[in-house]
């Protein structure tokens, strides 16, 4: 594809100009690791889908008020965190008024859990059971970390941005960032300390 | 001088004997000034890949893939089962709250009517009060005033004062020196 070798800056550019193979162009590249990050936040694969979906909705209909004062990817990721944490805030007050209606469907949200995975087909059963069993307890032990320390883990450790650009996604002082990404950490190792 | 996240980077490598001596002496000096890095080995490292082991990049449904390459025209409509989800719980509770808020509101209002209406049909006889005012037209009251003023003392009536009665001109009584 010709707009292969484009930066995300130039493509944004492109598709604010009109070009609507340049927004195409940017689904290709963000929406793995959008997902990622989306998923790793809300713990709920449907629920990230639809965030994501939200997420490339305001791409599409707020790509003008883009300005090349930060990269592409910044921008981007404040608008699914921000959306992620709206859900977020939407789940906790459904979740207060539900009762448990409804939502008692936990063999369901296991099958959900585990849609996306990759079966290794390689594996014994007894080894893939134990894999799961490991996974679901590091998805629970980061969905349990408070917001502020998820948000910084997810984007460093997964996603693997450098702690500049959390910084401006988050809005927060580069030094915050790297002290809230090892007191997360440290929680983590002391709570996953029997699998380390 | 590298920076936090090229330390993190380079320091995985050096754990794996991947790095030259450069590089090497690039981390010690980032982890001698960098107050986060100073121990990092100790607090963090393995946490971090173990992270990354285990949950592995995952990737969005093919309907949804689906919905974001198609023309946004078409690729904006909800495909996902966000809408049910709300449904489902949080506004049949509401829906079922407020129904049972209005049940109760009207049977409130059913008996506050009742209960009036069952007192006229079977009267309990009862003394009247004292505080019930009795309506007096203006002009009997000055007639009244003007007659007991008249009378001899021993004769004369007063009016009952608080607390026996709240309106002096309900009732009114011969004076206790009066007998």
């Amino acid at each position: 594809m010709e707009s292969d070798h484009l930066s995300d800056e130039e493509l944004i550019r492109k598709f604010q100009e009109g070009d609507e193979g340049a927004f195409q162009e940017l689904v290709e590249r963000f929406r793995v690791p959008l997902y990622n990050f989306i998923l790793r936040m809300l713990g709920d694969p449907s629920l990230a889908e639809d965030v994501l979906q939200d997420t490339f909705f305001r791409l599409w209909t707020s790509r003008h008020s883009y300005r090349e004062i930060a990269r592409f990817s910044t921008w981007i990721y404040t608008i699914a965190g921000n959306l992620a944490k709206s859900e977020l805030r939407r789940q906790k007050v459904r979740r207060w008024f539900s009762l448990g209606i409804g939502g008692g469907g936990g063999g369901q949200r296991d099958e959900d859990q585990f849609r996306w995975e990759v079966a290794d087909e390689s594996a014994d059963i007894q080894q893939e059971l134990e894999q799961r069993t490991i996974r679901k307890r590091v998805e629970e032990e980061i969905r349990r970390l408070p917001l502020i320390f998820r948000e910084v883990i997810i984007l460093r450790d997964l996603q693997e941005l450098p702690y500049e650009e959390i910084s401006k996604i988050l809005r927060i002082p580069l030094g915050t960032v790297k002290s809230r990404v090892n007191r997360g950490r440290a929680r983590l190792k002391r709570r996953l300390k029997d699998l380390l | 001088m590298i920076d936090c996240s090229r330390f993190e980077e380079l320091f995985h490598q050096w754990r794996h004997g991947k790095l030259g001596e450069r590089e090497i002496e690039e981390l010690r000096q980032h982890q001698e000034s960098c107050p986060f890095c100073r121990r990092y080995d100790e607090l963090t490292d393995n946490v971090r890949f173990f992270l990354k082991e285990q949950l592995p990049v995952a990737y969005p449904s093919f309907r949804i893939n689906r919905a974001l390459y198609r023309s946004p025209l078409y690729s904006f409509e909800r495909v996902g089962n966000r809408a049910e989800t709300k449904s489902s719980g949080s506004w049949r509770v509401l829906g079922f709250g407020l129904a049972t808020g209005l049940a109760v509101g009207a049977l409130l209002v059913f008996f506050k009517r009742e209960v009036p209406e069952s007192r006229t049909l079977n009267p309990v006889p009862t003394a009247p009060s004292i505080t019930q005012k009795t309506p007096q037209e203006p002009a009997n009251i000055a007639l009244k005033e003007k007659e007991a003023d008249s009378l001899p003392s021993s004769q004369k009536t007063y009016p009952l004062v608080p607390p026996y009665s709240l309106d002096p001109h309900s009732q009114m009584v011969s004076s206790p020196s009066g007998k």
